[in-house]
Parts: structure tokens; sequence; C-alpha cells
């Protein structure tokens, strides 16, 4: 064979490595394309469908679920609206929700290997080397049985890589300063990407990524260029994000989302975290707090001895940088079992205070030890001279030998999941009522917490229990066994009167018009003073008339002037406006930063 | 020769290692779905989980309390659920259900998801037409008629709110939607009210072996509205349940004499997750143990004051607050 044909041969078999780990992950979604997954996914699809009801029904922008947990905020929370800032928004319109969260799943693993290959590029030209690290770092089981279980903010860990390769070229020495610029811009815009699709674990952790690795460059550097770059992604990317940053600032305000987190890694179990062929998400076992999908992450001995050794072999300061981060990450995930491991401390920060589980690090620490790797491997391969093409090859078959390897398990949480059956309703609008809990449905099986919300979106009808909100979840209860917070009732709740009714006397009032983010009221034969309430949680973005709405025993009201009265109740987040005007400066600066001329 | 000799290891050891892998012995499978009752009725009634037993002409009633409103009666081998909700009956080690008697449509009393799960072929469901809104009721029963289920005469009784409601004006309980009943177990006469006031109804029922009686509070009668009530109708024995929020010590004992009072733990959640939060700290998982208890209070504030929940909040306090300075 010659050398040209060897080294033609190892492209092809590094590049099909990627669509082969690929294919195999999701086939259990291509093969059976009509069906809804498990566990979490009857919240992550409720979220997706509330929000294409409110916009193509109601014709409104999504600020208001009305139909979990009694009404909560949907910008505003960390986990609803993931896609309203989305590439995946039109294909929500275009296509049945089955569809196109397939279509969200795969086309944010084509994202992310891409960006895998993309950063790989930033260390190697080997084709076969940025195959291997996008197999081993982005569709390993940790993702399938995330997906698996329904934490759809695991698909944004696509976006990671991308980030950490524009941050990376921007500060690259002797790099065109417009093209730093544009650089340091576009990873800001990722991680605002991430912000806006509910990113709740990949946004921290690829901030704290780019944070360790901007400080340890700069350190090896002896320059403040990383740390200044560093500023400007965090300063456009928060920017960016403003609009939605602001209103979930103040819906974590009112219910701070804070988690305990004493999840241990024992030490001895790490080499089965790898190793084990696993890919039911919802095992358990002694060590682990929760289940497998929390912790496993299938690589095999052969990817794993060979990422250690690559690892070792990197040299620096960039690897360094890498190496630093990911070693970090991997001491978050030994977990919180003594008060002064780095979890421990880390734990008690803001924003890290609200996450819990510390072994989900081990994915972020895997990309960027991987990355450091690659560039080991690099190392190696330039011994080898001219015998490099044929050992490129042998490491691209190789590559598709492990996509199959670990796609086999990659595969198995989904296809254990996406097992559910389509309600079979259209959006209807008729009027709108809640319940306690929906019904039970022969062709709907409830998520993990046996409640099941998305039926009622088709409905039109809203359940007081879910588990779709942060502050306003099924496994908080107070001493009446309801969720803090939770003003709303639903029809077999003893105290239900109505989606809305005179809360001192049995004046009638009526729904005239009903949308989620707007609903007006009429009443007649009440008192002056008489509290007029809407079967809705409250919040401060609630207004009556223009004023501000009161909460009345936590639920939505108005207090009446006379004996009749048409009220019409609105919300949006107060804050909203505020983080419109964020954004919109921000885009200017943006915009005039990329456009500003150097001077000579 | 190097060469084929590193592509041939390349090849073939990432390939035997895919094919056998390695098998895991630290992890086992479980379902997420919440476990449905399925043992065997003989064995449960047998067992220690029965609180009280009720001897009658054709054999023994065993009661197994369940949670708030949940009872669990055993029969001649069958079992009779009342009001079961979640998590309570997610139990595989109670029976399957033979009958299910609900007394209202509240979610205190039915949870539609829960009764299709526990539904198995042959299982009699039995409540107000008020119910069927939510879920299918096989014998459906209005004040006033009976039925036989499983050797067992039912009879629902009025279970309502005379003006007990949110405004005046209006009730918690509408007369005529709820059942209360009448079971007769072999001549054992058993009265289970479900959330009602004394209504006269109730208090005109005679003979009442064993009563049930709700103290529902805000939504029915209170302890000491209860003690009275227990005083028109004489049952021989009277086992308060669903008393979430009421003082079971403002009933009064004196003006109930010559019923027997049985008090049952009728929110035995609690006593589980102490013993979680007990089993978390031998494991180290403060968080998991400073909610545990945290719940545990919840369903039960007295409980606090037990030892060991008294020694488990002072290591959590040592551990939030590790620095010796």
């Amino acid at each position: 064979m010659t050398p040209a044909l060897v080294r033609t041969a190892g492209r092809v078999a590094a590049l099909a490595a990627i669509p082969t780990i690929l294919l195999l992950a999701v086939s259990p979604l291509l093969l059976h394309p009509w069906t809804l997954g498990q566990h979490n996914w009857d919240q992550m699809s409720t979220q997706r469908e509330v929000v294409v009801k409110t916009l193509a029904h109601f014709h409104q922008f999504p600020f208001w679920d009305p139909y979990t947990c009694g009404g909560h905020p949907a910008w505003g929370s960390l986990e609803s609206d993931p896609i309203v800032v989305s590439p995946w928004l039109p294909f929500y319109f275009l296509v049945p929700l089955a569809i196109a969260i397939r279509i969200e799943i795969v086309g944010w693993a084509i994202v992310g290997a891409a960006g895998c290959w993309r950063l790989a590029s930033r260390f190697t030209q080997s084709w076969a080397l940025r195959s291997l690290f996008t197999v081993v770092s982005l569709l390993n089981s940790r993702w399938g049985m995330q997906i698996g279980a329904g934490h759809t903010w695991h698909l944004l860990y696509g976006l990671l890589p991308w980030a950490l390769f524009f941050f990376d070229r921007s500060i690259e020495a002797g790099a065109p300063r417009q093209r730093a610029r544009r650089d340091t811009v576009l990873a800001g815009v990722i991680i605002a990407t991430m912000v806006y699709g509910d990113g709740i674990y990949p946004v921290p952790h690829t901030a704290m990524a780019l944070g360790i690795y901007a400080l340890v460059l700069a350190r090896s550097t002896r320059s403040w260029r990383p740390v200044q770059a560093l500023g400007w992604v965090g300063a456009t990317a928060m920017g960016l994000a403003a609009p939605k940053l602001l209103p979930l600032s103040e819906a974590l305000l009112r219910f701070p989302r804070i988690i305990k987190s004493d999840e241990a890694m024992w030490p001895q179990y790490l080499y089965g975290i790898f190793t084990w062929r696993e890919g039911d998400y919802a095992a358990s076992g002694d060590f682990v707090v929760g289940m497998w999908h929390e912790w496993g992450l299938y690589l095999g001995w052969p990817a794993l001895v060979g990422l250690v050794a690559a690892v070792v072999a990197s040299r620096g300061p960039r690897e360094r940088a890498l190496k630093w981060a990911g070693l970090v990450m991997c001491s978050f995930v030994l977990g919180g079992f003594h008060p002064l491991m780095p979890w421990s401390l880390l734990h008690l920060l803001p924003i890290f205070k609200s996450q819990h589980v510390p072994s989900r690090w081990l994915y972020t620490a895997v990309i960027l030890l991987a990355c450091a790797g690659v560039s080991g491997a690099d190392r190696w391969l330039r011994r080898f001279a001219e015998r490099r093409p044929r050992v490129e090859a042998a490491l691209g078959f190789a590559a598709v030998l492990l996509a199959i390897q670990m796609g086999t398990v990659t595969r198995v949480p989904i296809a254990q999941s996406f097992v559910n059956p389509i309600p079979a309703d259209p959006d209807r609008e008729t009027p709108f009522r809640m319940v306690h809990r929906l019904p039970p449905r022969p062709d709907y099986v409830a998520g993990l917490w046996d409640v099941a919300t998305l039926p009622g979106v088709y409905d039109n009808v809203g359940t007081l229990e879910c588990d779709t909100d942060n502050g306003l979840h099924i496994t908080h209860r107070d001493a009446e066994d309801r969720m803090p917070g939770v003003g709303a009732f639903g029809e077999t709740d003893p105290p239900y009167r109505g989606e809305t009714y005179d809360a001192e006397r049995i004046a009638p009032a009526r729904i005239v018009s009903w949308t989620p983010n707007d609903v007006v009221v009429q009443i007649e034969g009440a008192h002056a003073g008489d509290h007029l309430v809407l079967n809705q949680n409250w919040d401060a973005g609630w207004s009556a008339n223009g004023a501000p709405a009161i909460p009345y025993r936590d639920a939505v009201a108005a207090v009446l002037g006379g004996p009749s009265a048409t009220v019409d109740f609105r919300y949006a987040p107060r804050t909203l406006w505020w983080g419109v005007l964020g954004g919109a400066l921000s885009l200017a600066a943006i915009a005039f930063a990329l456009t500003r001329k150097e001077r000579a | 020769m190097m060469l084929p000799r590193f592509l041939t290891l390349a090849l073939v050891l990432p390939g035997a290692l895919a094919l056998f892998g390695c098998e895991d012995g630290h992890l086992h499978h479980v379902s997420v779905a919440p476990p449905v009752p399925s043992a065997p009725a003989a064995a449960v009634f047998a067992g220690p989980r029965v609180t009280d037993r009720f001897p009658t002409a054709s054999g023994e009633l065993s009661v197994i309390p369940l949670e708030h409103a949940g009872i669990l009666f055993g029969w001649h081998d069958h079992a009779f659920y009342v009001d079961p909700t979640a998590p309570a009956v997610n139990d595989p080690e109670l029976p399957r259900p033979d009958a299910v008697l609900v007394t209202d449509p509240h979610s205190d009393h039915l949870d539609p998801v829960v009764l299709a799960r526990l539904r198995r072929p042959g299982t009699v469901v039995v409540g107000p037409p008020s119910v069927e809104a939510y879920s299918p009721v096989d014998v459906p029963l209005r004040n006033g008629e009976s039925r036989r289920v499983f050797d067992v005469d039912v009879t629902a009784v009025p279970s309502y709110n005379v003006s007990r409601g949110p405004v005046p004006g209006l009730v918690y309980h509408e007369r005529g939607r709820d059942d209360g009943y009448l079971l007769d177990f072999g001549g054992l006469r058993v009265y289970v009210s479900g959330d009602t006031d004394c209504v006269p109804e109730l208090a005109a029922l005679e003979h009442v072996d064993v009563a049930f009686l709700g103290m529902n509070v805000p939504y029915a009668m209170t302890p000491a509205e209860a003690s009275a009530c227990v005083a028109a109708f004489h049952p021989r024995v009277v086992i308060p349940y669903a008393y979430r929020h009421a003082d079971l010590k403002a009933m009064n004992r004196a003006e109930m004499t010559p019923t027997r009072v049985v008090l049952r733990d009728f929110y035995p959640r609690a006593a589980q997750l102490r013993k979680e939060a007990y089993d978390g700290l031998a494991h180290g998982m403060w968080g998991l143990v400073e909610d545990r208890l945290d719940d545990a209070k919840r369903i039960d504030p007295d409980g606090e004051s037990d030892w060991r929940v008294v020694l488990t909040r002072r290591w959590l306090k040592e551990y939030q607050d590790p620095w010796p300075w």
C-alpha cells in the first residue's frame, strides 16, 4: 500500500468513527421515532410544549407557565423555556414534538462533535487523534445516560468545546487583533446560548474550565492577556444573556436554589466508573448516591489507559492549564465526604451552592484532560516520522472499534428511556382549569415522580403537582403537605373555589378571556375591599389593571374597589426590560468593538 | 516488523475488551416505577404490620393503618383498602387489593394515578358517584345504598360538612357528594367516617363496634367535636385517623366513656424518614440526613425530642461548623 493510500484509509476510518458512535448512540431514537422519554422527560417535553403552545396558539412570549406547579415563571426559571433562544426552535413548529426532540438531541451532538474536532485541531493535525478525542469525550455513556434520564441541559455540553476553542484562539500569540476580538465575542455568545438553553450545569462548568485555563496560562506565560480575555468573554456572555439572567435572578432571590451536596466518590470505585459496561441509567449500587446515570462514564480499559498515558505525556503551558483544570474538576468528583474537601468548599460559594452530584464534573474533566492528551499523543506520533501515516491509520481503525465499543453502551439508556407513547392529543384552548394531579392515561406513562404534566398542556389543564420548577417541586412540602409558595388549588382540593373567585364572598366571578400571560376577569355583586383571586401562584411579575397584583395566600389577587369590576391580570417579569436594555447595550458594544478600525 | 504488531494490538485489544468488557459486581438494576402492592394477603395479615385484630363470627379482621386517611382491612384473605394514596401504598410488601373504598374525590382521599396502578383484574372499586369524574368506579354507592362486596356488606353513610367551609355559605364537603362507610365483617360493624362533621346520620348510627373517625382539621371534625360525636353513637372502639393537623390530646376521654379509644400511628413515614437519616449518618451523607430529619419533623414535630434525633442534629451542627476557631 502506498503511503497516500494508507493515509487516506486512516482518515476515512477516523472520520467514520464519529458518525459510528453518534448513530449507535441515537439509534433507538431513529428506529423508534414516535416515542417520548421516561424519567425526567415528562418535565422536559412539557417545557418544550409550553413554549410551542404559548407562541403558536396564544401568540405570546412564554413568560409564564400556567400548566405546572399551579403556575410559575417560565422565562425566569432555571429549567423552563429551554428552546426559545435555540437553533432548534423552528423545528418545534415544523414537526411533531417527538421528532423535534430528536432533532435537538442529534443536532447538539453534531454541534458538539464539530466543536471537539475544532478544539482538538488546536493541539494536533492528526485526524485519528481528533476523532479519538471526539469519541472519548463527547458521546461516552454519561452523555447517553443523562439524555436517557431526561437531563436535557447535558446537551449543551456540546458547546463547551466551542467555547474553549474560541477562547484559546483568541489568546493565541500573534493572532490578528480583529480575529482575536471576534473569537472573544464568539466565546461569550456561546456561553450566553448555554444560559438561554438553561445549561444549569454546563454554564458554571464551562466558566470554571475557562477560568482555570486562563489563570494557569497567565501564570505560565507571565501575561495578563488570558485573564483579560476571560473578563471580556464573561462580560459579553452576561451582557447578551441579561434578558434571561435578570428575570432568573429575580426568581432565584425568591426561591434560592440551595441544594445540599454530600455525595462522595470513594476513590476505590473510580476505576469502575470508567470501565463498567453498564448502561442502565437507573442502576443503583452501594456507593451510588442516586442512580448510575450520575456516575458512570464508560470509556473501557484501552481508552482509559491511553488517555492517562497521553495526558502524562503532554507538555506545554496550554496543556498544563488544561491538566490543572481537569484535575481540579476531578478533585470535585470525589465529593463532599469531608467539610474541607474541594467540593465541600466550592459548594459554599454562590451558584455552586445550587449544584449537587459533584460526579457531574467528571464529564467536563474528561473533555479537558482528553484535550491535553491529544497534545501528548501528538508528541508520540511525531516520533514515528515516515511511519506516521501507518500508525495514524491504525489509530483511525482503533477509533472505529472504540466508537463501536462505547456506542453500544451509550445507546442502552436511550433505548431504555424512549419507550413512552406520545399522548394522541392536539393542542386545545378549552377553558383552563387546574387539577391536583392529572388522571392516568393508558397512552401516557408518568415520569420519575409519578407526576405527568405533558397531557395537561395539550388539554389546557394545569397541574398542581410538578417537578418543573426549582422553587415549587413535589419533593418540597410544608406542614400541610403542600408545596410552599403554591397558592393555586386543584379542583380536587377542598379549598378549591374555581379558577377565579371572590375570596370573602360568593359573588360570581368569571374569566372573560384566558391566555397564559393575560387573564381578564369580571365580577359583580362583590363588596369594596374584597379580594378577587386568580387561581395561579403569585409572583411579583403579575399585575392587575396595570398595578402590581397582591398575593392572597400565595395566589394572584387584586383588591376590589366596588361591587363590579373587570380586572386584567397580566404577567411579565419585572426585570425583563432592564435585561433587554442590557442585552441591547451589549450588542451595540460588540458591534462597535468588531467594526472598530485599528489605529495605524 | 514493529508496525504490524502494533496494528494488530491496536485492533485486537479494544475489540476483545469491547466484546468481553468488564462486568460490574457492584451495581444492581432497579425500576424507576413505584412498586405496587403484591404480597400474599394471608402472609401480610399474619405479619407484624397488623396493629389491631378484631374477632368476628367468621374469622378475624386485621387492620393496618396506612397514612392519613388510608386504612387496610384484611378479612378472609381479602384486602380492603380505604382511600389509598401514595407514597403509603408504593410498597410491594402490602397485599394486592381486592376492594378499594373511596370516601371522597379530594386529593388526600383519591389519587387517580395510584388507584389505576392498584387495580388488578377482579379488584372492585367502591365510591360515591362524584369520584367517577376522576377515576372509574365499579360500584357507585349513593348515600344510604348498600352492596355486598366479597362477603362484606358495605353501606354508604352520608359524609358532609354542615357549615365548615372557606367562607360562610360554602362548605368543603357538600351533602350527598361523599360517602362514609359502614362495613359489616361477619357481624362486626366497622364505620369509616371520611371527612365529615358530626352530622345527624352519623350520630344516629347504632351498634358500631369499631369507628374510624376522621379529624381532618380544618376540613372535618376537630378532636373535641369528635369526642362529642362519639358520645352520641357510642361505638365500642374508636380509632382516630386522618388527624394530620389535629391535636389528639384535645379529645375529651371522659365524654367518650365507655368507648375505648385506640390511638394508632397514621403517619409512619416520619419513623421511616428518621431511620433513613440514621442510616445516612452512618454513610456520611450529611445533607441527606438533614433533609430526612426535616421531612420527618414536618410530619411528626413531636418526634424531634427523640434522643436519636437530638444526637443526630448535634452531629450535623458539628459538621456544618467544623472550624475550631
